[in-house]
């Protein structure tokens, strides 16, 4: 879906249409709810955090000033991420998800890909979904996470690069 | 980013407006933003040369209560076709090229390239440097430097952005001895080869989303690794679906 078709899908919202953000709905969950989960390695908190930003979203969608509504959208879910993972813990938010982890042997990974992703830093996993998943341009990502545009591409290699040897049967 | 529209609240100084456009996006018709006079209260904007930057002057100039802070100076390319160009850019750090550092010049107006000048004439980077020019034309400005800055971070003058990336030790232009070239081609043979030998051994087998197993008949490479992690978007469970739509609902009652 392309930016012009998104405005219009929000502008559709706004005005209360359901069927609009059904679409819109169905179009974003998945990569909105990868990105969250992705940082905050939770099953059920980013189920709640995906279903809170999809209710946000239509209780206050964008309005038509906003050029870019999918990096609009991705800003939001970073924004509640990081207010939920406050509030849990007043710690920094690779500390947070470190305790996150703590917890992960409850949790089902999937996948190799996964337990290899579970690896990188909190800010890493944000940055590599936001790029990978959601397919925004590294100046939306630097943007969106507050830091350069070369720290983000440096990430974003680096973390592909520490895959690249997980997945390869290497450790890091 | 969003547009700037009159309705907003107006900003104090130019500096507040320009903080502004730092977290939300410059304008369409703002080619950058830079220090009239070196102090962070005077600045000037660079809008683009058409009818869209004469009405963000006046925008402008309605945002902001002491309009005496903003100077205005005509320009060719907005600020997001430069980040665009340079965020293009980016791939080519990692090719051996001689490139060493890129960034957006907001008062030169364009996207400055330095190639190292060791690799000035090589066929690959001239070949580089031609692409660029072709495709960018005067959005660019290639300079060469002798020596080389090993700056991981950014350079804050009146530069947006500028990556420094790490120099290959080819690019350092030393004169190689024959004996000394002669190991860099053996070595890396040599270790070919034994790598070719032993990687049967080492095959890992990759778990896919779905649950199946690939066994890899080599090692994975970036690209690879970066479509995998494309393609491995997670599901959402169809509870979360219901409840999403239930919340809408008593939302619209």
């Amino acid at each position: 879906m392309d930016k012009t078709q998104l405005s219009q899908l929000f502008s559709q919202v706004q005005q209360g249409d359901k069927d609009a953000f059904t679409q819109l709905y169905h179009d974003l969950k998945q990569p909105v709810f990868t990105i969250i989960y992705r940082i905050v390695q939770n099953q059920t908190i980013a189920e709640d955090l995906t279903q809170d930003l999809f209710v946000k979203l239509f209780t206050a969608p964008p309005d038509s000033t906003v050029k870019n509504p999918r990096a609009w959208i991705f800003q939001m879910a970073h924004n509640l991420v990081i207010d939920t993972l406050r509030k849990a813990q007043p710690v920094g938010l690779d500390d947070v998800t470190l305790a996150a982890e703590e917890c992960i042997n409850t949790i089902v990974i999937k996948t190799d890909l996964e337990r290899a992703i579970a690896t990188l830093s909190c800010t890493e996993r944000e940055i590599l979904s936001l790029r990978a998943n959601a397919g925004l341009s590294f100046s939306d990502i630097a943007r969106i996470t507050g830091q350069s545009l070369s720290a983000v591409y440096r990430s974003y290699r680096k973390s592909l690069k520490s895959l690249q040897t997980l997945l390869n049967g290497g450790t890091l | 980013m969003n547009d700037i529209t009159t309705n907003q609240a107006p900003y104090s100084t130019a500096f507040d407006l320009f903080q502004h456009w730092c977290n939300d996006g410059y304008p369409d018709y703002v080619t950058g933003v830079w220090s009239t006079d070196g102090s962070s209260y005077n600045l000037t904007v660079g809008v683009t040369n058409d009818a869209a930057g004469e009405a963000g002057k006046k925008e402008i100039l309605n945002l902001i209560e002491d309009d005496t802070s903003v100077t205005f100076a005509p320009q060719t390319f907005t600020h997001d076709y430069l980040m665009q160009i340079q965020e293009e850019l980016l791939p080519y750090f990692e090719q051996d090229l001689g490139l060493v550092a890129s960034g957006v010049y907001d008062r030169e107006n364009h996207v400055g390239v330095e190639i190292l000048t060791a690799r000035a004439n090589e066929e690959a980077t001239l070949i580089f440097i031609a692409e660029l020019q072709a495709k960018y034309g005067d959005a660019i400005s290639i300079s060469y430097t002798e020596n080389y800055v090993t700056l991981t971070d950014e350079l804050h003058t009146n530069t947006t952005t500028v990556l420094i990336e790490p120099l290959s030790p080819s690019a350092t232009g030393t004169p190689f001895s024959p004996l000394l070239a002669a190991g860099l081609i053996l070595i890396p043979l040599l270790v070919f080869g034994i790598y070719f030998a032993l990687r049967r051994r080492f095959v890992p087998v990759l778990q896919t989303n779905a649950g199946g197993t690939v066994a890899q008949s080599s090692k994975l490479s970036v690209k690879q690794v970066e479509e995998i992690v494309k393609e491995s978007s997670l599901t959402i469970s169809k509870e979360v679906d219901e409840r999403v739509m239930e919340g809408i609902g008593k939302v619209i009652r």
